[in-house]
């Protein structure tokens, strides 16, 4: 069983990225590639769901901020949801929360995108 | 007349909801100076039991505000909090309208230098009555200005000790209000102020906890990271683990890794080839930075200007041993300065960063190396004699071991018309100089040999012009240039420096070949004298390297010469081979742990019984 399984789906015009497991030096490269492919192919909307995420390491913010901006400048804006306690202590003591708007459910952040939309609002909150 | 609960959250008030009740059902039968005293020391009790609920800085702030406003009918009411330099902001506003800005109806922060109104209280007298005030000290004086600009008729001071926590800005009051008095006033700065303290030590601790996750979890991403650079297997996973780690903890969207004048690694929005030249150039002028330095620390204003204009916020050296390179960061997505922590967080993992790829190249470099030698040592094995000649009535063996992949010695034979030449030689050094240099050497002498200087003291002259003029001054050959007649058994030989041969007559005769010159290659001009002596039948000479006789065991002994005599004087009987075979198994036996150091060459030249007819 690999430490990390990176599921992606889409919801409308939002994809959503599951990464079941640790992000660490060791797996980082697995999410990596598919945050990476996702801004290559244009996929800005992105909500990165931590439903199944046990834990962060520095290297998984890094693959995150690698694309935000590229994200950002396409209109589009990197969201978070569903943190475990753990997770959601880390996003804060690093600050992450400031840079990248975190909401309890996974639909509530999808939802977040076209409400921005309606308000004729994108990119950075 | 007790609004100041509503700020807390419902049900925490439920001591004090007894008495309010109580004071529900008696309130109108009572005096109302009585029911205004009641109702002040219930909001006090309320308040007091709301500030044991673990509220925030906010929450308990516009607490604070609401209860003021709610005992003494002020039409508004205002809480400044210091912030540590004696500078006071708008922490909490009722009604809030106006005071989006933070600081109502748009007065700036308020400041104060110097010691403090002894008051807790401070009222304008209506209109003119502040120069009444003459005696009051200078920041009271200020403080009245200030609440004449906004308006307030009563100030409260919030004090923790010596400490001037904050400052409760009181409106007129409500008409039909009687206004506060002072002794309700009092005792709520003293609860106000004990509920701020508290606010600030919660602060101060939520920041330590912060401070201390923080380094906690630096440490595992640290060790984590050090795994993964451990396992890297190329560089470019170490310089991905590198952006990663580093972009991922000061949370910058940018970074890019320099080395030897073009990028090896970036990360972020794409960037035109110019925006990478540019950093190139920088990083060449960066200078020896020993640590990660904020871009606006660098003493450059140019440099500065240049890395702003790219949006790096953070230069990081990246070196280890010969490897250097310079890693930039963005600057920090949160707009927070980076922590001492952080910055030896960065360092730290540049370090492990440099050395796991100076590790990788070192090994890349050392597999090339070892493929060149075994590529060499091919060669080289390729140029020794597979067999030896073997002319009637003599038996002639040789072996060459070299204790690196390639090394300096070899052996040669020629047959040129009725005799045969033997070579056994050293060049000093090992590796695939030597060995390169032996190469050449054995080609010369063959030509020599081939093509008329059959003579040994001109083929040695004529090496020795060749080693002097084309190798490096240090470099030099020893050897034993030899012409045999089998015919005969005439033997010339020159020995160039060389350890002496020895020779083991029949009748158990010992003789050593010293005859000769200096060593070759060192000197332009030698004098070169020819050893001659004939072999005669069941005679054995051994020809041999530095590498046999000093061949040393664990205990620091050599291999001397009396131990070669004696095997060639009790082998006599055996084959050339044998005795060969018989000094490297003894010269590795001797040597033991310690294993032979030098390449190791050797020839056996044995008479046999019989001379052809």
């Amino acid at each position: 069983m690999p430490d990390l399984e990176v599921a992606t789906r889409r919801r409308g015009a939002v994809v959503v990225v599951e990464p079941r497991g640790f992000i660490n030096a060791h797996t980082v490269h697995r999410f990596e590639e598919v945050l990476n492919r996702l801004a290559a192919d244009g996929d800005a909307r992105i909500v990165i769901s931590g439903r199944s995420l046990s834990y962060v390491a520095s290297a998984g913010f890094g693959a995150i901020m690698g694309i935000l901006e590229e994200v950002r400048a396409s209109g589009g804006d990197i969201r978070i949801s569903d943190l475990n306690a753990t997770v959601a202590h880390i996003f804060e003591v690093l600050g992450f929360d400031r840079l990248c708007q975190t909401f309890p459910t996974e639909a509530e952040a999808v939802e977040s995108f076209s409400t921005a939309e309606a308000g004729g609002k994108s990119g950075d909150p | 007349m007790t609004p100041g609960v509503s700020g807390a959250p419902e049900g925490r008030a439920l001591p004090a909801t007894r008495y309010q009740r109580l004071f529900g059902t008696l309130g109108t039968s009572m005096d109302p100076r009585v029911e205004r005293r009641v109702s002040e020391l219930l909001a006090l009790t309320d308040f007091g039991v709301a500030l044991t609920e673990p509220l925030s800085g906010p929450e308990t702030a516009s607490l604070i505000v609401l209860v003021a406003m709610g005992e003494t009918g002020a039409r508004w009411a205002e809480l400044l909090l210091a912030d540590g330099s004696g500078t006071f902001t708008s922490a909490a506003r009722r009604p809030t309208s106006g005071a989006a800005s933070g600081s109502s109806d748009g007065h700036p922060p308020f400041r104060l230098a110097g010691p403090l109104p002894e008051a807790t209280v401070i009222r304008l007298a209506g209109g003119a009555g502040d120069e009444a005030d003459a005696k009051a000290n200078a920041n009271e004086a200020r403080l009245g200005a200030f609440m004449r600009r906004t308006g307030a008729a009563a100030s409260v001071l919030l004090r923790s000790g010596e400490e001037l926590r904050g400052i409760l800005l009181l409106g007129p009051p409500h008409p039909g209000f009687a206004g506060s008095r002072s002794d309700f006033l009092e005792a709520l700065a003293v609860y106000a102020a004990a509920a701020l303290e508290r606010c600030r030590r919660d602060e101060e601790l939520h920041a330590t906890n912060r401070s201390l996750s923080l380094n906690v979890y630096q440490l595992r991403s640290l060790m984590d990271l050090a795994a993964g650079l451990h396992r890297a297997r190329d560089e470019g996973a170490v310089w991905d683990l590198l952006l990663n780690g580093a972009m991922g903890h000061v949370l910058a969207t940018r970074g890019v890794v320099i080395a030897e004048g073009r990028v090896i690694a970036a990360r972020g929005p794409r960037r035109p080839d110019e925006d990478w030249s540019r950093l190139a150039r920088t990083a060449a002028s960066l200078g020896k930075l020993s640590r990660a330095t904020a871009v606006d620390e660098l003493a450059d204003a140019d440099l500065v200007r240049d890395l702003e204009g790219l949006q790096m916020g953070w230069t990081v050296p990246v070196a280890s041993g010969a490897l250097r390179a310079t890693l930039f960061l963005g600057t920090a997505g949160t707009g927070r300065e980076l922590a001492e922590a952080e910055r030896e967080f960065l360092d730290s993992l540049a370090g492990q960063a440099a050395a796991a790829a100076e590790g990788l190249r070192l090994t890349r470099a050392s597999i090339a190396k070892e493929q060149e030698l075994a590529a060499a040592r091919s060669i080289q094995a390729r140029l020794l004699p597979r067999e030896s000649p073997q002319p009637e009535g003599w038996d002639i063996a040789g072996i060459n071991i070299p204790c690196l992949e390639v090394g300096g010695d070899a052996f040669d034979y020629l047959a040129v018309d009725d005799g045969l030449f033997l070579t056994i030689a050293d060049v000093s050094g090992k590796g695939a100089g030597p060995a390169l240099i032996m190469a050449s050497v054995q080609a010369s002498l063959r030509a020599c040999y081939g093509y008329g200087h059959q003579r040994l003291d001109e083929a040695v002259s004529a090496l020795n012009d060749f080693l002097h003029a084309h190798t490096e001054d240090s470099r030099y050959m020893t050897g034993i240039l030899s012409r045999l007649e089998p015919a005969n058994g005439r033997f010339d030989y020159v020995n160039a420096g060389h350890v002496h041969p020895v020779l083991v007559r029949e009748d158990g005769g010992v003789e050593r070949l010293a005859a000769g010159s200096t060593v070759l290659g060192l000197f332009p001009r030698i004098s070169i004298e020819i050893g001659r002596l004939r072999l005669a039948r069941g005679d054995v000479l051994a020809m041999f390297t530095d590498g046999l006789t000093e061949a040393e065991n664990p205990a620091g002994d050599v291999f001397d010469e009396w131990r070669i005599v004696d095997v060639l004087s009790r082998s006599r009987e055996r084959s050339a081979s044998e005795i060969c075979g018989e000094l490297l198994t003894l010269a590795r036996a001797f040597a033991g742990a310690n294993r032979l150091h030098d390449d190791l060459t050797l020839i056996v030249v044995k008479r046999k019984g019989v001379l052809p007819s």
